[in-house]
């Protein structure tokens, strides 16, 4: 299989461990300038990736969460020494307004970076990763990924027929129309799993069960999956060692923190910076590639 | 020495009295490319599985069947897998892979092949098959067809030395499956490859086949290289095993070639010399084809059709989706009262939407659509467009056949006794099955329970799609007189096919879809006559002589 | 594999779920990432056990139809975005076929319907949730309870709302300062109508539809001599 130039053509296993580092961090760093710098690292991934698409479609859901956090937090938790506000006898505080704030931030990182992730580590790649893992799991998942188009058309098709019978129409009522989706889920299940069947045939001949299977396609670690692997295990480790060991700690509670400035915090936020930089700027390489190309043509 | 040897096998399923198989006995030589044909039933299938041991159906064989000189049974795990290929009929039921290239690899994974060598045969596999343009694309979005060549390139991965294929063809449009059998006979040719196929289409296959088998209740009717089986049917006068042959052939048997010496056609090519050579001329004395040609246009405006208008459209619009484009673009469409319109056109051309269209299943965006003067748009009239799509399996929602037809009375709020339903079991002959299973039926039953179930709503106007596809000649026919019963009794009929044979035989009017617009919409003779690829091979065959010839049973022999 | 061994696998995943939990009082922030952990471990024996299944190919081509037919389930009711099929689904699949089964269809599907869809911190929360429907349903397949249509009825309404308590959890675990209960109350109040659409629609389906399925599954077990006791549980 043909591997592109940037972040996307990387070996799937180093991409897995880099969005796993990157999501741990997400969902760790509750610092503003942290939690901040992630936000703006990830815009900038997606624009790399798909200029953006995957990211505006998402955009209401993840705003929808994030407000619902940043109001509710509050609300519920009246820790905090700055006392903003009373809501029906409850303190609000401006401690666990920023909290909130922080938090819903941190939300929209996680499903920003599972976003991304999503688009990188497609399900293709994700299988071939747990075939050698889980091979019997991820060939099941394989098969079931090729029937549920297959069972979408074919559950279009005998749509059509109850149109046609009259049976489903537009503005019927509920209950009716519940009825008669399990009528059309009946004919699918019966022809499909009947017809399951002749894939077995289909399956035997060609030698399924008949021993350990291989795989033909096989990932080779390529220089710079070497280069990106070694960066991501060393700036990884120094940012989840260095988070345990508390920098970058930001304490909301019992008041609002000064940010951290020491020397280990600049570190730690310096190979943070490099970390996140890494997709991009793979992205961005490729891209600048091609445009010399096409300008020396 | 002989590939396979069948010796005097029989074969009952499991719980079964009947022999299904009745004393087979054939040798199949190293590079044969043998045809099974015969009606539905008559044990192809179940011979085809005898031949390769992962998928023999339970039951009780008797007699030997050996393979390279052993008993088959004996055959090891792996020779067998990888000697001996399968391929099915249903495109989408023998995919399991969800990527093209998944499932190309799916057999030589399974085996173990180090990934060097997958690479290596993908590699030559890919330009063989013709497969670059959609090696990387997921199984869903092909057609037909090629979900069916990808099947037997993944066969083809082991490199077997024997291909069984069961109807590989009887799911495709008659291009895919043009296609399918050229390649069919290049692997047969070049590599030498042993094929053993069962199949009803036999137009382009039998010329291509080095030995022919027409199967009738489990035994051996007729056998041998195909001009030999050819005149054996000639010799026993049958009609009904005439049907399996290729037009050509037929006309030859027709005008009694079968008792001359000299080879027998068997393509269109050849029956068309031989009747140049037996009637003497190159062309009809009563006029040549240019002439027609030029009264075209008159006789097309002038020639109103009979009966009375039943379903008119006009300027019918339909797309999928926004941006997609039209799969309708301004169709008219004029159905007259009582008669059989045919409705062709290539894939994609629009012809199953104008059915669902007019069912009703899905909304045009513009036009009208009139039955009987009642907007079809405006008002769903109850019952009065019948609808059977391709596949019978879509219609059956029960466990039993009598529930099923019980559920369909009880919507259309019909007494059993007051309703048309033991007149159409009795003359569809499915009495006595209502408490089968709809899917423990054959093929044939289901096609008619479909209908059967579509019938009970007493439609004016029946749209059938593709109805004739996957059947023997025989159930064809059987299907013809039903079809022909019924606008006895007053119903319309509008079918969408590729058979241009059936429609030959058995429509009043024809039309070609293109573009999403009718092309063309006139009588069958005239049709027949002018087009030059949507005719039948009788036409092709016979038009220079007898430029009415579109039929067997046009030309004087 | 052996008895022994097996005892330890689930042993050692129950054990590391303690140690996590612990970890987790510890260290507040790392909620979210312990739990998906959690999630996985307690996910694990279900697929080790599967793995070290010698399957026929009729049986893992059962088990991928019954999860894409869960996942595609939603598509004929399309018009009505609250009613939710797949648990039915699930939990015929595992009255038919048994606990394992039930567990491998819920979770496949999840996983499945994400991979097509996108995946997000929720997919481990489905596949468990899904998965422990068709455990639940499984285990229970051959008692009085879910032999009649009301047992079964009260088990899908009870699932409904189940189901929606734990897909609630990630956004708590991860996003609340702490877990108080105004905090619980106001996250599952905002759920309350979804999951009750759930539980009503599971209720709906299995008192009008269980008996068709079994029929349909059942025909198919019986045909086939699909995952048959002993080996399916």
């Amino acid at each position: 299989m043909s591997r592109g130039l940037g972040f996307n053509g990387l070996h799937p296993a180093v991409a897995m461990l880099y969005f796993l580092v990157l999501l741990v961090s997400c969902m760790m760093f509750t610092d503003p300038v942290m939690s901040g710098l992630t936000l703006l690292a990830l815009v900038a991934l997606h624009l790399s990736l798909d200029g953006g698409r995957t990211m505006r479609r998402g955009l209401k859901l993840y705003a929808v969460l994030a407000l619902f956090i940043f109001i509710t937090n509050p609300l519920f938790s009246s820790r905090g020494a700055t006392i903003l506000f009373y809501f029906r006898d409850r303190p609000v505080t401006q401690e666990s307004v920023v909290y909130g704030a922080l938090f819903a931030l941190s939300l929209v990182n996680v499903l920003l970076a599972f976003a991304a992730y999503s688009l990188v580590i497609t399900s293709d790649k994700f299988l071939l990763l747990a075939a050698p893992i889980a091979p019997q799991t991820a060939f099941a998942i394989t098969v079931t990924l090729r029937f549920i188009p297959l069972l979408t058309r074919r559950l279009k098709q005998i749509m059509t027929v109850q149109r046609a019978f009259g049976y489903i129409y537009p503005g019927m009522r509920k209950k009716l129309l519940m009825r008669e989706g399990m009528e059309t889920m009946h004919t699918l299940v019966a022809w499909s799993l009947e017809e399951s069947m002749q894939s077995a045939a289909s399956m035997r001949s060609r030698g399924y069960g008949s021993g350990k299977r291989s795989s033909a396609v096989r990932y080779r670690m390529e220089a710079r999956d070497w280069a990106c692997l070694w960066l991501i295990v060393l700036l990884g480790s120094q940012i989840v060692i260095g988070r345990l060991y508390g920098v970058h700690d930001y304490e909301v509670f019992p008041r609002l923190q000064p940010l951290d400035v020491s020397l280990s915090a600049w570190v730690h936020l310096g190979c943070y910076a490099v970390f996140l930089a890494i997709p991009p700027v793979m992205n961005g390489k490729e891209r600048l590639h091609w445009r010399i190309i096409r300008s020396r043509m | 020495m002989a590939h396979y040897q069948i010796q005097n096998v029989s074969f009952r399923y499991a719980g079964s009295d009947a022999p299904i198989l009745d004393g087979i006995s054939v040798d199949i030589d190293d590079g044969d490319f043998v045809l099974l044909c015969g009606p539905s039933g008559c044990g192809k299938t179940t011979l085809l599985r005898q031949l390769k041991n992962e998928v023999r159906p339970a039951g009780k064989r008797e007699g030997s069947i050996r393979y390279d000189g052993a008993s088959i049974e004996e055959l090891p795990a792996r020779r067998s897998v990888e000697e001996i290929g399968m391929v099915f009929q249903h495109p989408d039921s023998q995919i399991v892979m969800n990527t093209v290239w998944q499932e190309l690899v799916f057999a030589m994974e399974n085996l173990g092949y180090p990934s060097d060598q997958i690479q290596r045969r993908i590699g030559e596999l890919v330009p063989f098959f013709g497969m670059e343009e959609w090696l990387h694309r997921q199984v869903h979005e092909l057609s037909g067809g090629q979900k069916q060549l990808l099947s037997l390139a993944s066969v083809m991965s082991l490199r077997p030395k024997a291909l069984l294929l069961d109807e590989p063809t009887a799911q495709l449009d008659p291009i895919a499956a043009r296609e399918f059998i050229g390649l069919l006979a290049r692997i047969n040719e070049e590599m030498s490859i042993t094929v053993i196929i069962s199949e009803h289409r036999l137009e382009d296959l039998f010329p291509l086949v080095t030995k022919a088998l027409v199967l009738r209740d489990g035994r051996i009717a007729y056998a041998g290289s195909p001009g030999e089986a050819a005149r054996q049917i000639g010799r026993s006068g049958s009609r009904d095993d005439a049907a399996f042959l290729p037009s050509a052939t037929r006309l030859y048997l027709q005008g009694g070639g079968f008792g001359e010496e000299g080879a027998v056609p068997l393509t269109v090519r050849d029956g068309k010399r031989w009747l140049q050579a037996r009637t003497g001329k190159l062309n009809g004395a009563d006029g040549q084809r240019g002439e027609t040609f030029l009264a075209e246009g008159k006789a097309a405006s002038a020639a109103a059709p009979p009966g009375k208008p039943l379903l008119t459209g006009k300027g019918l619009y339909f797309a999928y989706e926004k941006d997609a484009p039209m799969v309708l673009g301004g169709l008219d469409l004029d159905i007259r009262e009582g008669e059989l319109f045919a409705l062709f056109g290539s894939n994609g051309s629009g012809k199953s939407t104008l059915l669902q269209v007019i069912a009703g299943a899905i909304k045009p965006l513009r036009g009208s659509l009139f039955l009987e003067g009642v907007s079809l748009l405006k008002k769903r009239l109850a019952g009065s467009v019948g609808y059977v799509a391709q596949n019978p399996l879509l219609y059956f929602t029960r466990d039993t056949v009598g529930a099923q037809l019980d559920d369909r009375l009880e919507r259309l709020g019909l007494e059993k006794r007051e309703s048309r339903l033991q007149e159409l079991l009795e003359r569809f002959g499915l009495e006595g099955l209502e408490s089968r299973h709809p899917f423990d039926l054959s093929g044939g039953q289901q096609q008619k329970l479909a209908l059967l179930i579509v019938l009970l709503g007493n439609p004016r106007l029946l749209l059938l799609d593709e109805p004739t596809k996957g059947l023997d000649p025989l159930f064809k026919g059987k299907l013809a007189e039903l079809l022909a019963d019924l606008r006895r009794r007053g119903t319309t009929i509008l079918m969408v096919s590729h058979d241009v044979e059936f429609a030959a035989s058995h429509a009043d009017r024809c039309g070609l879809l293109f573009d999403g617009r009718m092309a063309a919409a006139e009588d069958t003779r005239s049709f027949m006559r002018e087009n030059y690829f949507y005719t039948t091979a009788v036409q092709r065959a016979a038009g220079s002589l007898y430029p009415e010839a579109v039929v067997l049973e046009d030309v004087p022999l | 594999m052996s008895e022994s061994l097996r005892k330890g696998l689930y042993v050692l995943s129950f054990g590391g779920i303690a140690a996590l939990l612990v970890l987790v009082l510890w260290r507040r922030e790392l909620y979210l990432p312990l739990s998906l952990l959690m999630i996985g471990l307690v996910m694990l024996p279900f697929f080790i056990r599967f793995e070290r299944r010698r399957l026929r190919a009729e049986e893992l081509l059962l088990v991928a139809m019954l999860g894409a037919i869960a996942a595609v389930s939603r598509v004929p009711f399309a018009a009505l975005p609250s009613v939710q099929p797949v648990s039915f689904v699930v939990i015929m699949a595992a009255l038919v076929f048994g606990a394992e089964t039930g567990f491998l269809v819920g979770s496949i599907a999840a996983v499945a319907s994400n991979l097509m869809l996108g995946q997000g911190p929720w997919t481990p929360w489905q596949m468990f949730s899904w998965g422990m429907i068709g455990f639940t349903a499984g285990l229970l397949r051959h008692t009085r309870f879910m032999a009649s249509r009301w047992g079964r009825a009260a088990f899908g309404f009870g699932w409904g709302f189940l189901f929606g308590w734990i897909m609630n959890l990630w956004s708590l675990l991860g996003f609340y300062d702490r877990l108080s209960w105004p905090a619980f109350a106001s996250v599952y109040a905002a759920s309350f109508y979804f999951d009750l659409a759930h539980a009503l629609s599971n209720v709906f389906f299995l008192t009008l539809f269980s008996g068709i399925w079994l029929n349909i599954l059942g025909r198919v077990k019986q045909k086939y001599g699909l995952l048959e006791n002993g080996r399916a549980g």
